[in-house]
């Protein structure tokens, strides 16, 4: 099997490389059967991949530890489920991973995508092709070959790292993956609007709802992140400002700006150039997020995945940035707005801003992310940029993003007048000055926390006022009751309904942020039957008792576990258990570092969240660290919610994308000439 | 009845014969046994496990949990390469050596009377340590830079963004704000064979 990968995967560079090469050169242009060849040449790269998937697979369920890769990160006794997470567990797994995802969105791309658009498809084609090729050459050319066969056969393999073996980590990589990859998808609209100088909003129809898939896909896969090193790595928090955690944020961020600037170019036909500069930028950051993770130039905890093939994303980082800019440069004529801004109060100036925020904090990460390499050109010295650093510059910008997520939808388009302006913004106003002046009646005094509670309170009331009034209006002209009128509401206006849905995930998020300010931890060390009390933020005290040390063994480990009684003001809630775990091969032989489970307690208000941290002298006195994390659940439910509005924003169906007549005036390209020979 | 304590330590010795017959989990390095043969940190010999996964852990420090040291250990970078601070790595990566030997160095100069920002340059001046040491760098000379820039490029940008939104509306007051800009339609026209190309394909659909 490893001699059938190893041609596919050669079938598929071959193959992507001819179709980019007749797709970008050009010479389908005359010939329309080669479109027709470029865009199967999609389908037949995705087919060669896909073989080779299988092939990787088949070598990992049969425990073929010859193969160098299967040996790495699997092992015998290995569950069946991380023996599937064992295939991007590893850069060249991972590889091969991308490879295959890329080329099943690129051939998804061909088959999807409306005949209206089939101008572009060629162009896409190449440059997912294009893309494809690189990975796959990669794996070919940068010792990255996941088929890679031994001198010798070990009799079992070295095992799934621990902190890997959570079902987070089933989960996270592949969606972040997803995430990543399918920016290609967009930005290959983008470019093949670019290179078929077709720049009307024709590729922002064709790759919205890409768009929204990639953002969807990024933002469960950064909070996947945020729980798995939560419940995995015993630190108590979500996000710690690693490079590696920074690069997908990078990229979330810039898309963010392009979802909400696109909604100008397609109602007023402005931001043009910008929209393109924005999806550029993003791709480049897919990559640039790629490389930090695979380089190890900047340091980080993500250090599994590293080795010298960053450089090859750093080349491709090098070359896709000159190559896409330079051919935005030539078409930077056709890219003029149609109309011109009318008010700096309009929802149009509001949204700019919001992009400034979005992609002023996206400069601050990427900034603190490189500062010091910088700092070390210039000075010679080596600092750490950590979340001190991080949290003084983009608490700030935070808050001003989250002001202009309650600003945005209250101003109307065009020319906002003082009169609509008062109507719209009293209700959020309220709320907001509402909710400020609850939490200063409950003692609550932190700059921060207050401000962004209270614009969270702004925000709530901005959507909740834009539901009622969509609400109360279907109810008068149709005589819907409440909830029908909210159901047709959202169906016939997903987008907007939709984007107000994900505007209550994110506050959410906020708020679940806000809550960790206010995390308590301290340390202790328990004899059987003492106690130790916590008090929460909430002012209620949890009382803990140490119950004892005991051992037992599974599958893959052996295990000691602390357990804890745990009483909530003097109720008695059950029992909280704590463990180190030691992972072994089928031969009993440890593979990995002894790893930490914590204990975890949730509720809507806290997390009660407790690590054993050993035994003293092998005693059966236990060692914890204990927290109080409040409202962490809320980053979860944050995440549920925003995956809610995302597919309500991106569901097929509903009322068709109508193309206002300013814009078929003013559309580059066709409208024009068009009307004047049917009049 | 026996008190919750005194039925876990029967348990405990109950069960240690089969513990010691039975498989064990193995400690990471052999030289490390997590076994000591005395107790010490007010455990009794009776408390003794036979082999508890992982490196024994330490008895806790009367400063362990003080503010004023956990809010050093906030500022110092642990050694390791985790990425982590001081504070957060000790009570976090229970394999770490590197955190736990600067929180007893942290320790032992709160106790000799130090203040912090003399804990903190003590740890910049070690030759292996450096600026490095710390979280963040300190907000002065070229670091400042790191602190200002994106405040300032944001900043900058959002008074340009303004002060070019305002020229727009009031150069934009006079014309027909729907009407496309000369330019801009000038340059959307399509040569004559794309003409062309649009009428035969009209005709076909109109057929």
């Amino acid at each position: 099997m490893t001699l059938l990968g190893t041609f596919a995967l050669w079938a598929a560079l071959l193959l992507a490389c001819w179709s980019a090469a007749i797709a970008l050169l050009g010479p389908w242009q005359r010939r329309p059967s080669l479109a027709v060849a470029v865009t199967r040449g999609a389908y037949a790269v995705c087919g060669a991949l896909l073989v080779a998937t299988a092939a990787l697979w088949q070598g990992i369920f049969a425990h073929d530890f010859n193969i160098e890769y299967v040996w790495a990160y699997t092992s015998r006794n290995l569950p069946t489920y991380y023996l599937v997470a064992g295939f991007w567990a590893g850069q060249k797994g991972s590889l091969l991973f991308w490879a295959v995802i890329l080329s099943i969105f690129g051939a998804l791309a061909q088959a999807l995508t409306s005949s209206r658009h089939k101008h572009l498809l060629p162009y896409v084609a190449g440059v997912t092709n294009l893309v494809v090729a690189f990975f796959v050459a990669v794996m070919l050319f940068g010792h990255a070959n996941p088929f890679e066969r031994m001198a010798f056969t070990p009799a079992d393999g070295r095992g799934l790292n621990p902190q890997l073996q959570n079902p987070g980590m089933v989960m996270h990589p592949p969606m972040l993956y997803l995430g990543y990859i399918s920016i290609t998808i967009p930005f290959a609209f983008a470019i093949a609007a670019l290179m078929a100088r077709r720049l009307d909003t024709g590729w922002i129809i064709a790759m919205r709802k890409w768009a929204l898939a990639s953002w969807l896909f990024l933002s469960i896969g950064i909070t996947l992140g945020m729980w798995w090193a939560y419940v995995e790595l015993g630190w108590g928090g979500v996000w710690a400002w690693d490079p590696v955690e920074n690069a997908p944020l990078l990229a979330w961020l810039t898309l963010t700006a392009f979802l909400h600037s696109v909604m100008i170019q397609e109602k007023r036909g402005m931001l043009k150039r910008w929209n393109v500069s924005l999806m550029i930028g993003t791709f480049l950051l897919s990559i640039f997020g790629t490389f930090i993770t695979r380089s190890g130039v900047i340091a980080s905890v993500h250090s599994f995945t590293q080795s010298d093939i960053g450089y090859f994303f750093l080349a491709l980082l090098f070359v896709s940035a000159v190559l896409s800019f330079t051919l935005l440069y030539t078409r930077w004529p056709m890219l003029e707005a149609e109309v011109q801004l009318e008010s700096l109060l309009s929802r149009e100036s509001a949204f700019l801003f919001n992009n400034l925020a979005l992609v002023g904090i996206a400069f601050s990460v990427l900034w603190g992310t490189l500062f010091p390499i910088l700092s070390e050109a210039v000075k010679g010295t080596k600092i750490t940029v950590g979340p001190p650093f991080f949290d003084r510059v983009n608490v700030p910008l935070g808050l001003f993003l989250l002001l202009l997520t309650g600003i945005g939808p209250l101003i109307a388009w065009r020319k906002a007048s003082a009169a609509n302006l008062r109507r719209q913004f009293i209700v959020p106003l309220l709320s907001g000055a509402v909710s400020a002046a609850a939490l200063v009646a409950v003692g609550l005094r932190d700059f921060y926390p207050l401000v962004a509670l209270s614009l969270a309170g702004f925000v709530l009331g901005t959507v909740a006022q834009e539901f009622y009034r969509g609400i109360r209006a279907r109810m008068s002209l149709h005589g819907e009751h409440m909830l029908l009128a909210l159901a047709h509401l959202i169906a016939r206006n997903r987008r907007r309904y939709g984007g107000y849905i994900v505007h209550v995930g994110i506050v959410i998020y906020f708020v679940a942020f806000t809550g960790l300010a206010f995390k308590v931890k301290h340390e202790t060390v328990l004899l059987p039957g003492a106690v130790d009390t916590i008090r929460s933020p909430f002012g209620h005290t949890y009382t803990l008792t140490h119950l004892g040390v005991s051992q037992y063994t599974r599958l893959n480990r052996h295990v000691s576990v602390a357990t804890l009684e745990v009483r909530l003001d003097g109720e008695r809630l059950g029992t909280i258990t704590s463990e180190k775990r030691q992972y072994v091969d089928s031969f009993d032989q440890p593979t990995f570092e002894p790893a930490t489970e914590i204990g975890l307690r949730s509720t809507l208000r806290e997390d009660l969240y407790v690590v054993y941290a050993g035994s003293p002298d092998g005693t059966e006195a236990a060692r914890y660290t204990i927290m109080i994390n409040p409202l962490v659940t809320w980053f979860w439910i944050g995440c549920g919610v925003l995956t809610i509005g995302g597919l309500i924003t991106m569901w097929p169906g509903g009322p068709q994308l109508r193309t206002p007549r300013r814009r078929v005036v003013a559309q580059a390209g066709y409208a024009v000439p068009l009307a004047g020979v049917t009049e | 009845m026996p008190s919750r304590r005194e039925f876990v330590r029967r348990a405990t010795l109950a069960l240690l014969p089969m513990t010691l017959t039975g498989r064990t989990a193995h400690a990471q390095d052999p030289s490390r046994s997590p076994v000591q043969p005395t107790s010490k940190g007010g455990a009794t010999q009776a408390d003794t496990l036979a082999l508890p996964v992982g490196r024994a852990s330490a008895p806790l420090g009367p400063l362990d949990n003080d503010p004023g040291v956990i809010a050093i250990e906030r500022r110092l970078r642990c050694t390791c390469g985790c990425t982590l601070d001081v504070y957060t790595c000790r009570t976090t990566d229970f394999s770490c050596t590197y955190s736990p030997a600067m929180h007893r160095e942290v320790v032992a100069q709160v106790q000799r009377g130090a203040t912090p920002e003399q804990i903190i340059q003590w740890f910049v001046a070690q030759p292996e340590n450096g600026e490095k040491v710390l979280m963040a760098p300190a907000a002065r000379g070229f670091n400042l830079m790191g602190y200002l820039v994106p405040g300032l490029t944001v900043a900058g940008f959002g008074v340009a963004l303004a002060a070019w939104l305002t020229r727009r509306r009031s150069t934009a007051d006079g014309p027909d704000l729907l009407v496309p800009s000369q330019a801009g339609a000038e340059r959307a026209s399509p040569g004559a064979a794309e003409l062309e190309r649009l009428r035969r394909a009209l005709d076909d659909v109109e057929s």
